[in-house]
C-alpha cells in the first residue's frame, strides 16, 4: 500500500509525512501517517484524529497503539493519522494556518483550491479512497466533552452502526446530521464510517486516563470488528445504548455564560425540562432558558465550558432503540 | 458610596459601567460594577473577577453572590466586579487585544498611556483605592486547574505589618485547604501588587478552578468560590455567621519551585498529581512526539517539593509556568485562630 511516498509492504509498519502541497512560504502542508499492513490481505481501516488543531488529546495515545501492533498477525491494513491538522496544532487554533480553513468543512477537498483544499483532496483520494472503513475521532476541544459514536444516515448505515456499537463507547447515536466533513463524503461513497466523539478539555483533569483507554479500545475494537485483528471486540464498560438522535440544541444567540446540565447526560429528560441556560455575564440575570423540545435521552456529548463558541451543540437528544450487551 | 458615575445610598444596590477609556474604533471597555452600600457603616470589600479575561470561575461566583447579598443587613460596602477585563473576556484572552497588555500588571495605571494603562488608572483610583480588602479571582482558564489562595509573603515574617497580619487572616478565612506564596520576584518584579499594598489595601488572589476540571468539579468550585466571599465578609464583621471551610486545617506552601516549558516541544502529559511529593531530578511530566508517540524529553523537577494544587493539563504548553511545587511552610488549625479583622 502506498500513500504519497509512504509505502508499506505486506507485514510492514511504516511512518512518514504525506506532503502533497506547499504553502507560499514553502512550508510542507503535511499529514503524519502510519501504515501498518498485515501479512495477510483484508480490509483497510483509516483512523484519523486532530482535524481541528485543538482536538489534540488523541495524539498522546493513538501513536502508542502502533507500537503494540504486530503486522504479521494482521489481516488487512490500518492507516492511522494521530493529528491531521498539524499547522493548527502548531499555532493552537482550530483551523489550518495556511488559509484559515476548517478542515472538517472541506468535504473531499479541491485540487484547484487553496492549500487546505489541495491537502484534503490528495488525502481523501489517496488515503480514504482505497479504504473500506473510516473511524474519524473528534474531541470536545477546549469547551466540550463527549463519550459517543455517531453514525450518519447515509451510505452503509447498517455496517457503520455495527462498527460503532463495537467500539466500546457507552452510546451510539444514529442519524448524525449531514455535514461537510470527509467522514460524510466517505459515508456517501458507501464506506463504513463512524465519527467517534471521545473526551475534551473540560474532562481532562479527571477523565484523561479513562478517555485515553476508550480511544485505544475503540481503535483496537474497530480492527477486531473488521477482522484486521483476531478476536472479538472487548468491552470495559456496560451495555452500549444505541439512540436514534432527533434533536441537536444550540444557544439562540444570547451571549453570556452558558450553563449546561452536564450531570444529566446519559439520563432521560422530559419535554419542557430545562437543560441549559444563559446568564448575563455582568448582572447574573438568566437571559435564556433552553428546554428539551421533546422527550429523549441526553447524549454524553456537547459543550460544557460556559464560554463556548457558536455552533457547539449544548445538548443532543435521542430515543433509545437498542441496548447492546 | 460612589464609584465613578455609580452611586449607592446606604441600604441599596446600584449597578453600572465605570467609564474607563476608548479604543481607536470608539469601543468602550467600560467596567461593570455593582455597588452595595450597607445600611450600617463598616469596611469596604472589593471582589473582582476576570482581570485575566478567560479566568471566569470568580465571575460565576460573583454573579451568584450578588443575587443573594442584601445591603440592608450589610455593615460597610461591597464593590463586586464580575469582569474587569471585558475585551479579554469577549475574546477569551488573558490580556487585552486593544494594546496587548495585562491590566493586572499595570496598577497604579497611567492616565496618559494606552487603553489598558488608562483602564488600570481609573480602576485603581475609583475602585481599588477605596477598598480595605480586595479578593482578586484568577483561575486556570481553559488549560489548567487550580485550588489555592495566593498571597504575598510578609517582608519580615517575624515582624509583620498590620496589613500583613490582616491579610493572612483573610487568606485563612477564605476557607480553602491550601494557600501559598511565591518567593519575591519569582515571576519578575510586580509593581502592581506593590502599588495596591502601598495604597493600604489588604489584597489576595484566588487561583481557583479552571477549564480542565470543569466537568467533574466546576459546580463545586463556583460554590466554594462564592463561599469564600461570605467567609471574608464574616471575618471583616460585615455580616454575621459561622465560617464554612474545606476543613479546619489550612496548609500554607512556600511555592519556590516553578517549572517552565522544557526545551523540547510536542504534546505534554503531566505525570504528577496534587499533593504528590517529587524529588529533585524526578520527572514531573513527559513530552511526546504527537505523531509517533516517541518520548522526546521530560519536564524534570528542579528541587524537592510537593505539587501545589495548580498546573497545566492541556497538552500544549505556553510560556507561562507549567507546574508549581513547594515546601509546606505552615499548617494552621483555623479552629484555634481568631480570624476576625478590624480596619481603622
Amino acid at each position: 500500500m502506498k500513500i504519497g511516498s509512504i509505502e508499506a509492504k505486506a507485514g510492514e509498519k511504516v511512518f512518514g509525512y504525506f506532503a502533497p502541497v506547499q504553502s507560499r512560504g514553502r512550508f510542507d502542508a503535511h499529514i503524519p501517517l502510519h501504515i501498518v499492513r498485515g501479512a495477510k490481505d483484508g480490509p483497510t481501516l483509516v483512523v484519523h484524529s486532530g482535524i481541528s488543531g485543538l482536538e489534540i488529546e488523541p495524539a498522546t495515545e493513538l501513536p502508542t497503539i502502533i507500537e503494540d501492533l504486530d503486522p504479521k498477525s494482521m489481516s488487512g491494513t490500518l492507516v492511522l493519522v494521530p493529528l491531521l491538522n498539524t499547522s493548527g496544532f502548531e499555532f493552537e487554533q482550530k483551523n489550518a494556518i495556511w488559509d484559515d480553513k476548517d478542515l472538517n468543512t472541506l468535504g473531499r477537498g479541491d485540487a484547484s483550491g487553496t492549500v487546505s483544499d489541495q491537502l484534503i483532496d490528495a488525502y481523501f483520494r489517496q488515503a480514504i479512497g482505497p479504504a473500506q472503513a473510516l473511524l474519524e475521532i473528534h474531541t470536545g476541544q477546549r469547551w466540550g466533552y463527549f463519550r459517543y459514536a455517531g453514525v450518519y444516515k447515509t451510505g452503509a448505515t447498517d455496517k457503520s452502526r455495527a462498527l460503532a456499537a463495537a467500539l466500546g463507547v457507552p452510546q451510539v447515536v444514529l442519524g448524525q446530521p449531514a455535514d461537510q466533513s470527509m467522514a460524510f463524503e466517505a459515508a456517501k461513497d458507501g464506506k463504513t464510517v463512524v465519527s467517534a466523539w471521545i473526551g475534551g478539555g473540560p474532562g481532562l483533569r479527571d477523565y484523561r486516563e479513562q478517555d485515553m483507554r476508550r480511544l485505544r479500545l475503540a481503535v483496537l475494537n474497530a480492527m477486531r470488528h473488521l477482522g484486521i485483528l483476531a478476536g472479538k471486540p472487548e468491552k470495559e464498560e456496560g451495555p452500549v445504548s444505541v439512540l436514534e438522535g432527533h434533536t441537536w440544541l444550540y444557544a439562540n444567540g444570547q451571549r453570556g455564560l452558558t450553563f449546561v446540565a452536564k450531570e444529566r447526560r446519559g439520563q432521560r429528560v422530559r419535554e419542557g425540562e430545562q437543560i441549559a441556560y444563559v446568564k448575563h455575564p455582568f448582572t447574573g440575570d438568566v437571559v435564556e432558558e433552553i428546554k428539551a423540545p421533546r422527550n429523549g435521552v441526553l447524549v454524553h456529548g456537547g459543550g460544557v465550558w460556559p464560554m463556548m463558541p457558536d455552533g457547539v451543540p449544548l445538548a443532543i437528544l435521542g430515543d433509545l432503540v437498542e441496548e447492546v450487551k | 458610596m460612589r464609584i465613578g458615575n455609580i452611586e449607592a445610598r446606604p441600604g441599596s444596590h446600584a449597578f453600572g459601567y465605570l467609564e474607563v477609556a476608548k479604543g481607536r474604533s470608539g469601543i468602550s471597555p467600560d467596567i461593570p460594577v455593582h455597588v452595595f452600600a450597607g445600611a450600617q457603616p463598616g469596611p469596604t470589600l472589593v471582589v473582582q473577577g476576570a482581570i485575566h479575561g478567560a479566568e471566569i470561575i470568580g465571575t460565576m461566583a460573583i454573579l451568584n453572590f450578588i443575587k443573594k447579598l442584601d445591603p440592608n443587613t450589610l455593615r460597610g460596602n461591597v464593590v463586586a466586579v464580575p469582569v474587569v477585563n471585558r475585551i479579554g473576556f469577549e475574546l477569551q484572552d488573558r490580556g487585552s487585544k486593544l494594546d496587548g497588555k495585562d491590566i493586572s500588571r499595570l496598577f497604579p495605571g497611567n492616565a496618559k498611556g494606552s487603553v489598558s494603562d488608562q483602564i488600570a488608572y481609573v480602576y485603581f483610583n475609583e475602585v481599588i483605592k477605596k477598598a480595605n480588602a480586595l479578593i482578586d479571582y484568577h483561575a486556570g482558564a481553559q488549560t489548567a486547574y487550580e485550588r489555592y489562595v495566593l498571597f504575598t509573603i510578609e517582608k519580615d515574617p517575624k515582624n509583620p505589618t498590620e496589613l500583613e497580619k490582616r491579610r493572612k487572616k483573610l487568606v485563612l478565612a477564605f476557607g480553602l485547604d491550601s494557600a501559598g506564596f511565591f518567593p519575591p520576584d519569582a515571576f519578575g518584579a510586580n509593581k502592581a501588587k506593590e502599588a495596591i499594598e502601598d495604597a493600604g489595601v489588604c489584597a489576595f488572589t484566588l487561583e481557583f478552578g479552571g477549564g480542565t476540571g470543569w466537568v467533574a468539579n466546576g459546580d463545586q468550585n463556583v460554590r466554594d468560590a462564592e463561599r469564600g466571599i461570605w467567609n471574608v465578609m464574616k471575618a471583616m464583621k460585615m455580616i454575621d455567621g459561622a465560617f464554612e471551610f474545606d476543613q479546619p486545617e489550612c496548609t500554607i506552601y512556600n511555592a519556590n519551585v516553578i517549572l517552565w516549558k522544557p526545551s523540547v516541544d510536542g504534546v505534554f502529559i503531566r505525570e504528577r498529581r496534587f499533593g504528590e511529593f517529587v524529588k529533585k531530578g524526578e520527572n514531573y511530566a513527559r513530552v511526546q512526539d504527537p505523531y509517533t508517540g516517541k518520548v522526546l524529553g521530560h519536564l524534570v523537577n528542579t528541587a524537592d517539593g510537593t505539587v501545589i494544587p495548580s498546573g497545566q493539563e492541556w497538552p500544549t504548553m505556553g510560556y507561562t509556568s507549567i507546574g508549581i511545587l513547594g515546601q509546606i511552610a505552615e499548617k494552621v488549625d483555623r479552629s484555634k485562630v481568631d480570624l476576625t479583622v478590624t480596619f481603622d
